[in-house]
């Protein structure tokens, strides 16, 4: 061996090299010095940082994180997109419901140019009362809901409390 | 009761609804994740931030994590990313001793006087100095390498790069390291002539 890179020093240093390879290399390092004291520093520097101490975060690193996301996950519950879709979905069936119905009620056989709008006839059964006991069940469906998941915040968040 | 758990048991109780032992993963990397975004941003408020995001980001894809690697390897590759975005918003890159296209020359030879002062007086003070004067990318090698023990491919892995790329890198990190430990040392050796 003429020559010993600065790679093949540290791989030497820190004990990656074949036997054959770093048998060469220790006799090389032997009979010349200045690579001997390079070789010394570098073995130095590898044990020092090796031995270097981890740097700690603050005390309340962990809760902090737990507390983020706490805040994170209540706000994707509130701004949930399956909700979302949800109400779409129940609108845009009712707009067609409408339509359908509408178009069902329609006379196209009629020559007169005036339009006429047909005389909505709706199933005996839909009275005032009916409706009104709708949508309070409508209401109140929703209510739970939206309990539930506050119930379920205030636990997670006692769960976490006590942990 | 978590403490005797491994990462992956956590993981799985923390998919299956128990989010509050997340904290346990949080507390167990925290150290590892804090220096190595430490070594990104070098001042504590911006450390403490990166992690914060790295280990929230975590949470989020959870879910995603397969156990192909390992939990920290995972962690670190999020941790890299969060603190590349946040290099790049606060434009903290700064200009390298040298680049890919010119690297330094260094003679083996010309410095035995460095090396002979590396040799007796380096202390964990000198090593926290010159890493802190290195490039993040040469720090957070150095780090994950050397504190983290990640192996090379570990490493490509986690700043996606070939496993050749990383061992050229961190070959250039070891020495822009010396160098800059036998600047420090020469500076002391001035100061105190």
């Amino acid at each position: 061996m003429k020559e010993l890179s600065e790679e093949k020093l540290w791989d030497y240093a820190e004990g990656k090299l074949p036997v054959q390879e770093a048998n060469e290399v220790k006799k090389f390092i032997e009979n010349n010095p200045e690579y001997k004291q390079n070789y010394l520093s570098i073995k130095k520097i590898i044990t020092e940082v090796s031995e270097l101490q981890l740097d700690a975060p603050s005390m309340h690193f962990s809760k902090g994180v737990m507390q983020q996301i706490i805040t994170q996950t209540a706000l994707k519950t509130q701004i949930d997109l399956r909700i979302i879709k949800g109400i779409g979905i129940f609108f845009g069936a009712l707009i067609v419901i409408l339509l359908l119905f509408t178009f069902s009620m329609l006379d196209f056989t009629a020559t007169s140019t005036i339009l006429q709008l047909p005389e909505v006839k709706l199933p005996q059964w839909i009275t005032q009362e009916w409706l009104l006991r709708f949508v309070l069940m409508l209401d109140v469906l929703l209510l739970i809901i939206f309990a539930d998941k506050i119930f379920e915040k205030v636990k997670w968040q006692r769960v976490y409390n006590e942990k | 009761m978590t403490k005797n758990l491994s990462d992956q048991e956590l993981i799985d109780a923390v998919l299956a609804g128990k989010t509050a032992w997340f904290e346990e993963l949080v507390k167990r990397h925290q150290r590892y994740v804090f220096t190595l975004a430490m070594r990104f941003s070098g001042s504590r408020e911006d450390a403490e931030e990166i992690a914060q995001d790295a280990f929230v980001k975590a949470y989020r894809s959870l879910i995603n994590f397969k156990g192909n690697s390992k939990f920290s390897t995972w962690i670190y590759t999020i941790v890299y990313t969060t603190a590349m975005s946040f290099l790049r918003k606060k434009k903290l890159i700064t200009a390298s001793l040298d680049d890919d296209e010119n690297p330094i020359q260094i003679n083996l030879t010309s410095g035995d006087h460095a090396s002979n002062l590396i040799e007796n007086k380096i202390q964990t003070e000198y090593i926290n100095k010159a890493i802190k004067r290195l490039l993040p990318d040469d720090a957070a090698i150095i780090t994950l390498f050397y504190q983290h023990e990640q192996s090379l491919d570990e490493i490509a892995q986690i700043m996606n790069m070939p496993s050749n790329t990383v061992k050229v890198k961190l070959h250039r990190s070891r020495q822009r390291l010396k160098i800059q430990l036998e600047r420090l040392l020469n500076e002391e050796v001035n100061e105190l002539i």
